[in-house]
């Protein structure tokens, strides 16, 4: 990691203009930060709740903490950590999939360990999500992102909606097709490994 | 799937899905005829009836993820200190107000918000914070404690406890108390010396911002019932950002990023290392701030982005442009602050203060460019305090050469004199002419170059009287009278500009050349006799003085008019050196013949010959006349001379000490009060020279019985001294040697033991390898002071007691660690403590990489046989 790479902020508004490069250069940092926030939390080393955006919250304090930052470069960076949030959670999902399977155990087990019940009848294949989200990027990048703000960052429609600079009424209409959409292609693919199997 | 596919595929069911349930299935196929996204829609449209599915929740949630940063929790106790309540929360973490059982005493906690740290973290944060304990300085919000403790859970988090500043902050009490331009640099100033203070000792604040600066009101109250009020600024969070830093993760880049951004210097953004002119860098900002309430670069409604680009590459605005009134010379200082190049700002805190204070003397700063208008505005707004020599030099010729800068200045008694000699100069106009050419040539434009040279006030005037006298060869070459004349002048400003030496050879030069060529009659000449008279006298020379003044006023009675002002001024000195020879009676016969020639009631001879008078009398032990003469000048001197004039400051010092001498105790310390303030209005409240007042001021209340009135004066000098000078000075030693009495003398044995810990640091870390007795002398000293504070204690065991402590005296890199400890061992030694003494050796040896003198600790080290330990016994 250069020196520069420790420019964040700069790095942050270069990405929110679209430079793919700063945006490649501020992922790691940004990912560090909250892999390491997320680990500890995973395991249990502290005493208090905290949610996904807090979470966040925690690595924008961490990262560009006290810098003026303007309304605008916070959004940027939640959109971005919301991302890298995606990637941490990818990441983990995997590597506890390798350490299973290298037990012995099945594939279905990559889904994210959830104690809880009440959570819902479905429980979530991370990397199934992860692969439609791709595919849903490629046809439409902002539902995409909206739903890695949504699920992965775990912002409300309401803060979704100002952090991208849309309107509620969109967002709300967005989340509900690409949430649609995403668990029919999910089902899909879960039919499809079942007929596999 | 398309792009195109998908909006097609949204169309249809936000159209389908908006519609009942039952006529969802009919609209449907109408819209779509393709089967395989009909059944897509279909099932899209199911799993949009289905709710609380996963993917509605966050993907991690409260019960998977737990930190302590979610909230403030009710805790009773970190540590062994009681929670009182939370003072506030940030993003470092949580800060609780917290009373601590012994000493009784407010602190506040900040615990640091930190995920899980690791061992390796904990054990960082504890060294730093070790290092920034032993920070101990008025303007710094001391670290007193720190640790870890399991406060949220069971894994322990790193904590500080603080001294708590109840103060307000920086900006907001400059607006409150409004204060003018010179109380905000004071103010400003004692901050400079406060980050001076740790920069010396390698911590550096790094976020620097008026909110982290809170002045207090300390109320300082004596048995006298007088009341002191006075304002203290304390620099909060002094190298915490640095203790946050963590090498594993990206904290350290972060870490760069952690002050408030307008603040920041630009090499702080671009991420660089900060250093110690990076601070300097967010004092300079703060002065704008603090002057104007603008910044130099305005960054608060930019983007991070916006705002790091602009910081590294826009100029500041200069402080003109924003505050329309601030001098050339301020603005100049406050520019050198917020240099891009840290290489062209002040290379430490140090030097931006004392610019400063240059400025409030109106001596030309090293900020400024010196260029002839500036320095012809520095002297003529500096000829009231300074030099009235170098007035009556330049006024002279200046006055009549006609220059703006030169009328401005208000009628002084020198420019009173001035007058009448421009006046002569009249008559010799070319004369003037070419004096004025040489006065503005040789003296004012050959200012000091810029940057590279001098820190005293001193140095940067006699640098351009030194290289005038340099040119006055060349510039009269066939007017050797004016050269004499010129240069006896010079001379005579040289010696109160604290170079008598020097002063004492021009000015006998000048009267050589005089007496040469315009014999030694001539009324030039017998001034510049007098001026050299003068000049020995404050060198000390009293005989050589005697003889040169005594020539002078036989040349003068020999006239049937001599100048009465060269008169009384001759008679005054005559009358100075009698008494400094402890000729009494002779010397109050020239006093006589002073008053009888009438000085004005208002002039500075009047004050001279009742200094003198009083002076002799002292010397004669007579203290109650000698108080008597003093209360006279002090009852009418204020009008006449005003308060702040040194002279009165002296009267009142003196005036003090002929009290106590009587043991007028009462009456002493009705005066320290006033005293003090005068030297506080002539000085400022953090300059070495109200120190020295103070430690008067202080031995006045310790006699007079009001401990505590003593015992605050020598913290206050103490105070001073310490963020004025290296610590380890003799007038450190000195105040805290008076506050280990008045301590001993209350019965404080806390007190009495904290500064009985601090001479022997002091004294340990100063002493030469000649001076093992005097280390013996000082530990002795200190037993029978602790005796009276009731401290029973031997001198073994304080030595053992401070052996102890060496480690936390001085820290590992400090410049005196060396000599501390080296002197440490050879007393331990001396008292039969072979082993502590090979061990301290060894410790000292260690320190000697940092050492400030490496050649004279290596010089005391050798001293002390240190192998003797690791050599075998010798057979008795």
């Amino acid at each position: 990691m250069n020196e520069r790479s420790g420019d964040i902020t700069l790095l942050l508004q270069r990405s929110a203009q679209g430079d793919s490069q700063a945006a490649t250069q501020l992922f790691p940092v940004v990912y560090r930060e909250l892999r390491a926030l997320a680990g500890a939390m995973m395991r249990g080393e502290s005493g208090n709740t905290l949610q996904p955006t807090a979470l966040v919250h925690e690595a924008y304090v961490k990262l560009v903490s006290g810098a003026q930052a303007s309304v605008h470069d916070r959004d940027h960076f939640f959109r971005l950590a919301a991302k890298v949030m995606r990637q941490v959670l990818i990441d983990h999902a995997r590597e506890r999939g390798r350490e299973k399977r290298g037990g012995g155990i099945a594939k279905e087990n990559l889904t994210l360990d959830v104690p809880d019940a009440s959570r819902g009848p479905a429980a979530l294949d991370l990397l199934a999500l992860d692969d439609a989200l791709v595919e849903l990027a490629k046809a439409d990048a902002r539902k995409a992102e909206l739903v890695e703000l949504r699920f992965f960052a775990g912002l409300t429609n309401e803060q979704a909606a100002s952090v991208t600079g849309l309107s509620l009424s969109t967002i709300e209409r967005e989340w509900r097709f690409a949430r649609a959409w995403l668990l029919q292609r999910l089902g899909e693919s879960a039919s499809d490994q079942k007929g596999e199997s | 799937m398309t792009g195109a596919d998908l909006a097609t595929m949204q169309r249809v069911f936000e159209e389908v899905v908006a519609l009942p349930a039952s006529e969802r299935s009919s609209r449907l196929a109408a819209l779509c005829p393709d089967p395989q996204m009909r059944e897509r829609i279909a099932r899209m449209l199911a799993a949009d009836e289905a709710t609380d599915h996963a993917i509605d929740k966050p993907a991690i949630d409260e019960t998977t993820l737990v930190s302590v940063g979610g909230g403030v929790q009710a805790i009773s106790h970190i540590g062994r200190y009681a929670i009182e309540r939370v003072l506030g929360e940030g993003g470092m973490g949580v800060v609780y107000l917290a009373r601590q059982q012994s000493p009784e005493r407010l602190v506040a906690i900040k615990v640091i918000r930190s995920v899980a740290p690791s061992p390796d973290l904990i054990k960082r944060f504890e060294r730093e914070a070790s290092v920034l304990a032993r920070l101990s300085h008025p303007g710094i919000a001391q670290i007193f404690d720190s640790g870890s403790a399991p406060i949220y859970s069971s894994k322990p988090v790193p904590y500080l406890v603080l001294e708590y500043v109840d103060g307000t902050p920086l900006l907001n009490h400059v607006t409150a108390e409004r204060l003018d331009e010179s109380a905000k640099l004071r103010l400003f100033i004692e901050i400079c010396r406060a980050v001076q203070y740790a920069h010396q000792r390698g911590v550096i604040h790094r976020d620097l911002k008026p909110a982290n600066v809170l002045v207090q009101r300390i109320i300082e109250g004596g048995a006298g019932g007088t009341q002191h009020v006075r304002t203290q600024a304390k620099i909060l969070d002094f190298g915490v950002a640095r203790t946050l830093e963590d090498d594993k993760t990206q904290h350290t880049q972060a870490g760069s990023l952690i002050g408030t951004l307008s603040y920041m210097s630009p090499e702080q953004v671009g991420g660089q290392t900060a250093d110690t002119r990076s601070d300097v860098y967010a004092l300079g900002v703060i002065l704008y701030e603090l002057l104007c309430g603008k910044l130099p670069i305005d960054v608060r409604d930019e983007s991070i982005a916006n705002a790091t680009q602009k910081i590294r590459e826009t100029e500041p605005a200069r402080l003109r442009s924003v505050m329309h009134d601030a001098s050339g010379d301020l603005d100049a200082i406050a520019g050198k602050c917020v240099e891009k190049d840290p290489a062209r700002r002040y290379q430490s805190a140090g030097e931006l203060a004392d610019d400063l204070e240059r400025y409030l003397a109106n001596l030309p700063v090293l900020a400024q460019p010196p260029s002839t208008v500036y320095q012809l505005r520095k002297f003529a707004a500096r000829n009231r305090v300074v030099v009235t020599a170098a007035a009556a030099v330049s006024l002279s010729v200046l006055a009549f050469g006609g220059l703006a800068a030169w009328q401005a200045v208000k009628a002084t008694r020198a420019s009173e004199v001035a007058a009448a000699e421009a006046a002569r100069a009249a008559a010799q106009a070319e004369r003037a002419e070419a004096v004025k050419n040489y006065l503005v040539r040789d003296l004012v434009r050959a200012a000091p170059p810029g940057g590279e040279t001098t820190d005293g006030r001193e140095i940067s005037i006699t640098y351009y009287f030194t290289r005038a006298l340099s040119r006055l060869p060349t510039a009269f070459a066939d007017k050797p009278d004016l050269q004499g004349e010129i240069r006896a002048e010079i001379g005579y400003a040289l010696a109160f500009a604290g170079r008598p030496t020097q002063a004492v050879a021009e000015t006998g030069k000048g009267l050589e050349q005089l007496v040469q060529s315009a014999g030694d009659d001539d009324m030039r000449t017998i001034r510049a006799r007098v001026s050299y008279a003068d000049v020995l006298q404050l060198q000390g020379n009293i005989d050589d003085s005697r003889k040169h003044a005594e020539r002078a006023l036989a040349q003068l009675e020999k006239l049937p008019e001599p100048p009465s002002d060269l008169m009384m001024r001759l008679l005054t000195l005559l009358a100075e050196l009698a008494s400094n020879t402890n000729r009494f009676d002779e010397c109050e016969q020239y006093l006589a013949r002073v008053e009888a020639m009438r000085p004005g009631e208002r002039s500075e001879v009047r004050l001279a010959v009742l200094s003198t008078r009083a002076g002799a009398l002292m010397a004669q032990d007579k203290w109650e006349e000698a108080r008597q003469v003093l209360s006279a000048l002090m009852d009418h001197g204020d009008d006449y001379y005003g308060a702040d004039h040194p002279q009165m400051l002296a009267a009142s010092t003196n005036l003090m000490v002929c009290l106590v001498k009587l043991k007028r105790y009462d009456e002493a310390m009705r005066f320290a009060p006033d005293t003090l303030r005068r030297a506080e209005e002539t000085f400022g409240p953090n300059h070495p020279s109200l120190a020295y007042t103070l430690l008067s001021v202080a031995g006045v209340y310790g006699n007079g019985g009001d401990k505590p009135q003593s015992v605050a004066a020598y913290k206050r000098a103490r105070d001073i001294f310490v963020s004025t000078f290296d610590d380890y000075r003799y007038e450190v030693e000195r105040s805290v040697s008076g506050l280990l009495r008045e301590c001993a003398g209350m019965g404080d044995q806390d007190g009495a033991m904290t500064w009985s810990d601090d001479i022997i640091r002091i004294r340990f870390g100063v002493a030469n390898k000649d001076e093992r007795d005097g280390l013996k002398k000082r530990l002795e000293l200190n037993v029978q002071q602790l005796a009276r504070a009731g401290v029973k204690i031997t001198s073994h065991d304080l030595l053992t007691r401070t052996i102890e402590r060496a480690d936390l005296m001085t820290p590992p890199q400090h410049p005196r660690r060396a000599r501390t400890l080296a002197n440490l061992a050879r007393a331990a030694e001396d008292m039969g403590k072979v082993d502590l003494a090979a061990s301290l050796c060894e410790k000292a040896r260690e320190a000697l990489a940092y050492s400030g003198s490496r050649s004279d600790d290596e010089a005391v080290l050798a001293q002390t046989p240190c192998t003797v330990a690791n050599a075998p016994d010798p057979v008795p």
